[in-house]
């Protein structure tokens, strides 16, 4: 696939073109950094003298702070009085003159142009075939917001932003640690979008970590917009409609999950991380159950877990038993649906569709349309949906309450609203097609097909098959803290002695 | 790994839920009357024989050598004709299973509506769930087994107050010979077991202890479902052809009369669980006597000859006669049981002594 | 190769869908084309049989809850067939729904149909997928099914729902048995015992009438219709049956005083011996009741003995109720609906063989002793003392 995606768009195209090394005449590095961007306008080249030794300055105007440039490099080499030492000027600029703990030297023009575009300053001297690259970051930035989609009750209300360094920090503030690593790469031709894959060193399975940096070394996209873009890599198990790879908006979701041995990848310019390997159980869990109490948390996790269950067979099983298995319905139950279902137009199967596929549509258009007529929309789904279709013969009442209430149920676990939504209407047309039955080989193909998905050497399924006993203590149960231990759930424990 | 290799208990969970299935879609016989109390006794018989007649299969696994051999003799003739012959008795065993579940599904599920699509499609499924392996079979049967298990207790629940203990009758009403006869024809339906040495070297795990504990669990399991089908049904048992369909359609649960229809849906379960692993048995035999076939086209072809078969046999009931012909359940017993790993077990130490005596 | 094999698996499958599609027209049936039947009632014709059955009226318009609904909940048709089955297939002819029946609650037998052979009644009812073997039997004491279906209540209900809470209700009182499709099937396939239906009759009630539970029909050995045992005979029956757990029993007190009494716990166990070549049947009950109510005062003084010439008049009315059933039932018409035979069968296999062939002779001979051990649980809300003598 990867192949042919090439022949549409050959990256050869986007080639840059390279520049060699860094010249001995400041000025000239100035014109070929000029020369590079086009003249776009926010690249700013500026000449100046220090004690009359020519020094040209070079940096992306938007992407670094003005003040601190001034201030800290541009105002002190300018203004410096004393004689520049023939040996080594570099060296005494960057030790007396400018001030700044991120600052390096860079010998190539092609990188120290890179460094332009991650906000830094470069300062040329005449004679010098280095540069001095002078960390001055200032992108433009989001707050530090409650993540939207992944409300917690009770915990921190930070979440990710767009900005590596800012996530980064978010992150160590939680973890002070030394065995807290964190593994630098970049990945896309074009965007060369800068990846962090973070792990605890004394919890992380080296073969995992291994295999993770392999898979993404492997990446030949040319841009990486957001972290999703990373999946198709990081997942194996392409016939499924399940994930192993995770995703979070949160700095202490990822503190956690890393502390269980996972492996956190963030991603610039995107306020999600993806965390491997993750397992079914997983959807089901939020941070808040390690505050609430034990008992409270084991039934949070059924209902959410019921709340699954429901939202993908409801309708399905509704539309069975309606069209094949009427004896299941108890006696007045059945006098009461026959009543309301004997008005409405179309069989149970086409009702179940027709309403799922307006339910859809409003909550697709409810995400993308302008936020200004967002109650429009919801009148009209609520007056079509909830009246108008029934008074009109359209769909009975009883599917409608069906439908409603797997609508709610599968906000439950938001992370598993792409394969619910689909699973439902598979389920829905195995049940008006085959009954009961039809259902079942249908979900005994689904749980064979979860179970067969194992990345990174850890089941899908675990802890509950293969069943470990240590790691079931967190699972659709959570036993008490004292109980879990300082390690609260190590995903190794498969590796280590778990069976497979 | 993982796709091949599956723990001891999962891969016994596999058998048991074969096992259950078996006991669910149970037909009545005209020769053995279920309903008296010895029916109660025959899963011990069961348990006895299993552990007896596995004793070649021990002995193979053991001393046999079996897992070293099957790597060392890849090219042998007599390995081949033995893995090509299992292949022959697993087909038989999934054809009788389709066929059993094809009489169940038209007289039970949906009596009056054509079933050969409906079991087309169970095929289908099951031959591409033998792609995943017998590692996710494994895995995933535990979860089956749970499900089935909890259905059951659920349905047995339910039942407990129907239960009349005038239903039973005196033990050995018919002499203990009869009971003999009876319990070793009931004994003989676990043709699964032989699946063990075909999947010996991906099971992980005490092979012998889980071994025990499923024919306890599951003589244990029968006499706890026969118990409630004669204590509910009595006489009427033998007058229906599912026995033990019919005890659970008499089950109630508060306002809900019927639960049949949820409680055979359940049992698919086992049904898939059991042809998925005849087809892994079947493509696994037929690829190790020709390991040029591709796994794929193997299993799609026996789907295909199966669902042949179905069309072929659905329309006549007395073409289901075949499921009940005591020679061949007994053939489809044995063979896979007994006379399959002892002619590999002979073979084996023969080789073994000739080895011995050339090196000395 | 893997293009191939996911295009040959595609191309499978939809040839297979498109032929279940068109081969039969529409998968299911929808709610509203099926013929929910309640309640059937059977009778015979020269040389079949007529089933009357009454239908939940699936094509009303409006919600079930609303008001000004003038239509009624229930339909009833007729058809005629050879056989039971060919009958009831026949309905369509009226309908042109389905036939569902599942939620069938109660069969009637007519009391033509009741001397026809019962095997042939039940035969669809066993063998049908659909039909549940817990629908219960009753048969219709001096009139037919059809006319007890088509009874004229004074409210529109489901009669089949009446009637099967009246049968379920009085079984649980043990005033008549509770026969279900697979008791009575059993009952027929043991070869020593009979069969007791419950028997409902109509009461006129001026223009409207009403259902009335009228004792039991007593079927012999051979699945046919005997004789009618009544109320009183039929209250005996659950306690030689062992099953008499429930129900209220009114006692002679010595004083020449009536007392009612609500069983709420009973427990019976039977012993068999053999004397003389006479079987003697020992019957042992534990029975729980609390007292509901007293004619007189008399008794309201000493409380330990008051009780205990409770517990004694209690013990002495059981007993005389199951003697004068056991008495009906080993009577010229009578048959083993108390299972003796079976019993005897379970616990004397031996003695059992030896008798089965002569057991119409036998089981009137059957002695039957009853020892009872009864315990006042309550006297209600009134105290002993409330009264004055």
């Amino acid at each position: 696939m990867e192949n042919k995606e090439n022949v549409l768009f050959p990256l050869s195209d986007f080639n840059e073109e390279t520049y060699g090394d860094i010249k001995e005449n400041a000025v000239e590095n100035g014109r070929i950094i000029k020369q590079a961007f086009k003249g776009s306008f926010d690249i700013v080249v500026k000449k100046g003298y220090c004690n009359g030794k020519c020094v040209v300055f070079a940096n992306c105007d938007g992407l670094t702070n003005a003040q601190r440039i001034a201030d800290y490099a541009i105002k002190p080499l300018l203004t410096f009085e004393g004689d520049l030492p023939e040996e080594n000027p570099l060296d005494f600029i960057q030790d007396r003159i400018i001030y700044g703990t991120e600052q390096k030297r860079e010998k190539s023009l092609d990188n120290a142009i890179k460094e332009i575009l991650r906000g830094t300053l470069l300062i040329f001297v005449e004679g010098q075939k280095e540069c001095i690259v002078f960390g001055a970051q200032n992108p433009p930035q989001r707050a530090i917001q409650e993540p939207d989609n992944e409300v917690q009750e009770f915990g921190s209300r930070e979440g990710f932003v767009e900005n590596i360094k800012t996530n980064l920090t978010l992150i160590r503030e939680r973890l002070c640690t030394t065995n807290f690593k964190i593994e630098t790469n970049e990945i896309g031709k074009t965007s060369k979008t800068r990846i962090l894959i973070c792990y605890m060193k004394d919890r992380v399975n080296p073969d995992t970590l291994k295999e993770v940096k392999s898979r993404l070394e492997a990446i030949d996209m040319d841009t990486v917009l957001a972290s999703g873009y990373l999946r198709k890599a990081l997942d194996t198990k392409r016939k499924s409609l399940f994930t192993m790879v995770g995703q979070t908006q949160r700095p202490d979701t990822l503190a956690a999950k890393v502390c269980e041995g996972k492996i956190g990848i963030i991603v610039d310019g995107t306020p999600f991380a993806l965390i491997v390997p993750r397992l079914f159980i997983e959807n089901f869990q939020t941070l808040d159950d390690y505050i609430n109490r034990p008992y409270f948390c084991t039934f949070m996790r059924g209902v959410r877990l019921l709340a699954f269950l429901i939202s993908v067979f409801l309708p399905g099983v509704f539309v069975a038993i309606g069209l094949f298995h009427q004896e299941m319905f108890p006696d007045d139950m059945l006098y009461n649906i026959v009543i309301m279902e004997s008005n409405t137009l179309f069989t149970l199967t086409i009702e179940a569709l027709i309403i799922h596929f307006v339910y859809e549509t409003v909550r697709e258009a409810g995400l993308r349309m302008p936020k200004a007529i967002g109650h429009a929309v919801s009148i009209v789904g609520a007056l079509v949906i909830g009246d108008a279709a029934v008074t009109a013969g359209l769909i009975g009442a009883p599917m409608l309450i069906i439908v409603a209430l797997t609508a709610i149920c599968s906000l439950v676990s938001s992370d598993l609203y792409q394969p619910i939504s689909v699973l439902r209407i598979i389920f829905i047309l195995v049940g008006g097609v085959s009954g009961l039955y039809g259902i079942m080989i249908g979900a005994a193909a689904l749980l064979i097909n979860l179970a067969s998905m194992t990345d990174y050497g850890v089941p899908f399924l675990a802890p509950a098959t293969p069943y470990n006993k240590t790691l079931w203590r967190d699972s659709v149960y959570r036993a008490s803290m004292g109980k879990l231990g300082s390690k609260i759930f190590d995903i190794n424990g498969f590796k280590r002695g778990g069976r497979q | 790994m993982t796709k091949s290799s599956v723990s001891a208990p999962q891969f016994f969970a596999l058998l048991y839920l074969s096992m259950l299935g078996s006991m669910f879609m149970y037909i009545s016989s005209p020769k053995i009357t279920i309903a008296t109390a010895e029916a109660l006794l025959r899963p011990v018989v069961f348990a006895v024989v299993s552990i007896l007649f596995a004793l070649p299969i021990y002995f193979l696994c053991t001393k046999g050598g079996l897992k070293e051999n099957l790597q060392a003799e890849k090219k042998s003739k007599v390995y081949k004709g033995v893995a090509l012959f299992y292949g022959v008795v697993y087909f038989i065993d999934a054809l009788m299973t389709v066929a059993r579940f094809d009489l169940f599904a038209s007289s039970e599920l949906f009596p009056g509506t054509e079933m050969t699509y409906f079991l087309m499609g169970l095929v289908a499924v099951c031959v591409a769930l033998t792609f995943c392996g017998i590692g996710a079979l494994g895995r995933a049967s535990t979860i089956f087994t749970l499900i089935v298990v909890a259905a059951t207790a659920f349905a047995s629940f339910t039942l407990s107050k129907e239960v009349d203990l005038l239903n039973f009758t005196p033990l050995f009403e018919n002499g203990v010979g009869k009971f003999i006869t009876d319990s070793l024809s009931f004994s003989i339906q676990a043709s699964e077991i032989g699946a063990i040495v075909i999947f010996f070297p991906e099971i992980k795990g005490n092979v012998k202890k889980h071994y025990i504990l499923w024919s306890v669990l599951s003589a244990l399991s029968f006499s706890f479902i026969l118990f409630f089908v004669i204590g509910t049904l009595g006489a009427f048992a033998d007058t229906q052809l599912f026995p033990t369909y019919s005890a659970v359609t008499l089950a109630q649960f508060g306002l809900f009369e019927r639960l049949d229809a949820l409680e055979t849906a359940i049992w698919i379960l086992c049904v898939v669980t059991k042809l998925t692993l005849y087809i892994s048995a079947i493509v696994k035999c037929i690829g190790f006597a020709f390991p040029r076939l591709s796994e794929k086209i193997t299993a799609i072809s026996v789907g295909a000859v199966i669902t042949g078969f179905l069309i072929f046999i659905s329309g006549n009931i007395n073409n289901f006669n075949f499921i009940s012909f005591t020679p061949l359940v007994m053939g489809i017993y044995l063979a896979p049981v007994i006379v399959l790993p002892s002619v590999l077990l002979i073979y084996n130490l023969i080789k073994r002594r000739k080895k011995n005596e050339k090196i000395s | 190769m893997k293009k191939y094999l996911k295009v040959c698996a595609l191309l499978s499958l939809s040839v297979a869908c498109l032929l279940s599609f068109s081969s039969c027209e529409k998968p299911g049936t929808e709610l509203s084309e099926l013929m929910i039947m309640q309640g059937i009632g059977i009778d015979t014709t020269n040389d079949g049989f007529k089933v009357t059955v009454e239908l939940l009226n699936n094509e009303q318009s409006g919600s079930p809850g609303g008001n000004g609904n003038s239509e009624n909940k229930t339909k009833i048709y007729t058809a005629e067939g050879k056989t039971v089955g060919e009958a009831l297939r026949k309905l369509i002819t009226k309908s042109g729904n389905e036939p569902m029946f599942a939620h069938n609650r109660v069969i009637v037998i007519g009391e033509e149909a009741a001397n026809r052979n019962l095997s042939d009644i039940l035969d669809f009812f066993e063998r049908n997928y659909d039909s549940r073997a817990s629908q219960l039997l009753c048969v219709a004491k001096n009139t037919t099914g059809e006319k007890v279906i088509r009874a004229k209540l004074l409210t529109d209900t489901i009669k089949s729902k009446i009637l099967e809470n009246m049968l379920e209700e009085s079984a649980k009182q043990s005033l008549v048995p509770k026969v279900r499709i697979i008791d009575a099937i059993n009952y027929i396939k043991d070869e020593a015992s009979g069969l007791c239906i419950p028997a409902v009759k109509i009461q006129k009630n001026g223009e409207n009438e009403n259902f009335d539970l009228d004792g039991c029909a007593i079927f012999g050995t051979d699945s046919t219709f005997s004789m009618y045992i009544d109320s009183q005979a039929a209250e005996g029956i659950a306690i030689l049956n062992d099953k008499f757990e429930e129900g209220v029993i009114s006692a002679d007190l010595p004083n020449g005083q009536k007392a009612s009494f609500y069983i709420n716990k009973g427990k019976s166990k039977y012993k068999i011996i053999q004397e003389n070549g006479v079987l003697h049947y020992n019957l042992t009950v534990k029975l729980s009741c609390d007292l509901e109510g007293v004619q007189g005062a008399e008794y309201f003084n000493t409380d330990t003995g008051v009780i205990e010439a409770f517990q004694t008049a209690v013990g002495e009315a059981l007993c005389k109720k199951a003697e004068n059933t056991l008495i009906v039932l080993q009577g010229k018409h009578g048959a083993d609906v108390v299972r003796y035979g079976k019993r005897l069968r379970l616990k004397e296999n031996d003695l059992y063989k030896n008798m089965i062939n002569d057991w119409d002779k036998i089981f009137p001979e059957i002695k039957l002793t009853i020892t009872t051990d009864v315990t006042i649980r309550r006297i209600g809300e009134e105290t002993f003392h409330s009264k004055k003598t």
